[in-house]
């Protein structure tokens, strides 16, 4: 298995259900993906936040971030500053390809691709991928593996003695939510339906040769 | 034991000495079972030994390398799948070993295995830490950043 590196902008950031799923693709869950950040894009997630939950108080917002730099003490990327401004990248995102581009990440996830198409999705490292896509791609690769780390991910929950895993994957789908995940949710469902159980006996399954949750 | 400590205990035989190679190769073998530190000789250092005799008595050059265990920057980003700007953090807050070899950077691998355990050991911590995360799951009720509607071909994607 070849764990991936991989930089997320602060669009994918900003969410808390998405943000909470690639969690569990990395090592607190299956352990496919390595993750990286920047303080930019940590703050640019923090602004977007509080500007839009603006009930939200911003010292927590903070905290959950402090608390994610805690447990990938590696994810923050620096000293990327100096590095030559890359073609082709929208000025304000120019701090987020140099970033990717001088950890030497695999892949850039970000929502904003149109910023990145002319640039970083046509060199080598990092490719530029929407969560979507990203994710996908992992699925299709890791089938059990992206399964086990949605299933675990909803586990994870608060509320997921009374919130169905059904009801989890269609609302990671759905066009509402913002940070949708219509490819990668197909995929999943693709994988479930193979095994021939219900996604409530498949969770199930997981979870109970988990001994993870908190 | 060393291949190199080998080399300097038993002398290389000569051409003259080795007229008859696979004898030779046998006495050899008894000579190591009856040194004073018992040690077995596998079969693939018997095989390498006896290369080195037949090198040795064809009178051609032979060099032993000694054998370094270190590994590159790029192979132990790859063993703990982060990036080589990762492993030379890593190495400057002191979490895993490297050495000047060569002139080259490299790492200890016993220090990556080390590393990757405390790794594992910290899991149950790190989710632990991650709770509270959860809550404001359950308050996202609305999410404005911009989903790019654009078309890409993640079939090629080499993941």
């Amino acid at each position: 298995m070849n764990k991936k590196t991989v930089f997320l902008d602060a669009n994918i950031l900003y969410s808390w259900n998405l943000n909470h799923l690639i969690m569990f693709f990395c090592d607190t869950g299956v352990g496919l993906i390595e993750p990286y950040w920047s303080e930019h894009v940590v703050e640019e997630a923090i602004k977007n936040i509080c500007k839009n939950s603006p009930s939200e108080n911003p010292e927590n917002i903070k905290a959950r971030f402090e608390k994610m730099n805690d447990v990938y003490d590696y994810a923050n990327v620096e000293g990327y500053e100096g590095i030559d401004d890359v073609d082709g990248v929208d000025s304000k995102d120019q701090v987020v390809a140099k970033a990717a581009i001088f950890n030497e990440c695999d892949f850039l996830v970000t929502n904003n691709l149109k910023h990145f198409k002319d640039a970083v999705k046509l060199s080598v490292k990092p490719k530029a991928l929407t969560a979507d896509s990203f994710l996908t791609a992992v699925a299709k690769k890791y089938e059990d593996k992206a399964l086990e780390a949605v299933v675990l991910a909803w586990w994870h929950r608060k509320d997921f003695a009374t919130f169905a895993f059904s009801d989890y994957l269609d609302m990671l789908k759905r066009k509402t939510n913002g940070q949708n995940l219509p490819k990668f949710i197909n995929k999943i469902e693709e994988v479930i339906s193979k095994k021939g159980k219900k996604p409530q006996e498949i969770a199930t399954g997981i979870t109970s040769m988990s001994n993870r949750r908190y | 034991m060393s291949v190199e400590r080998i080399v300097n205990e038993f002398k290389i035989p000569t051409k003259d000495s080795l007229a008859e190679r696979k004898p030779k190769i046998l006495v050899l073998k008894k000579a190591l079972s009856k040194s004073e530190t018992e040690f077995d000789v596998d079969q693939d250092l018997l095989k390498l030994l006896r290369f080195m005799v037949d090198q040795a008595s064809e009178g051609k050059k032979l060099s032993v390398i000694v054998e370094t265990d270190l590994c590159s920057i790029t192979d132990a980003a790859k063993i703990m799948g982060v990036t080589r700007p990762t492993v030379y953090k890593m190495i400057e807050r002191g979490d895993i070993l490297s050495v000047d070899y060569d002139g080259k950077n490299e790492v200890v691998p016993e220090s990556i295995i080390a590393f990757m355990k405390r790794k594992e050991i910290a899991k149950k911590e790190a989710l632990m830490k991650l709770r509270g995360i959860e809550d404001s799951l359950l308050d996202e009720t609305k999410n404005l950043a911009h989903q790019d509607d654009s078309e890409e071909d993640f079939e090629e994607i080499d993941f």
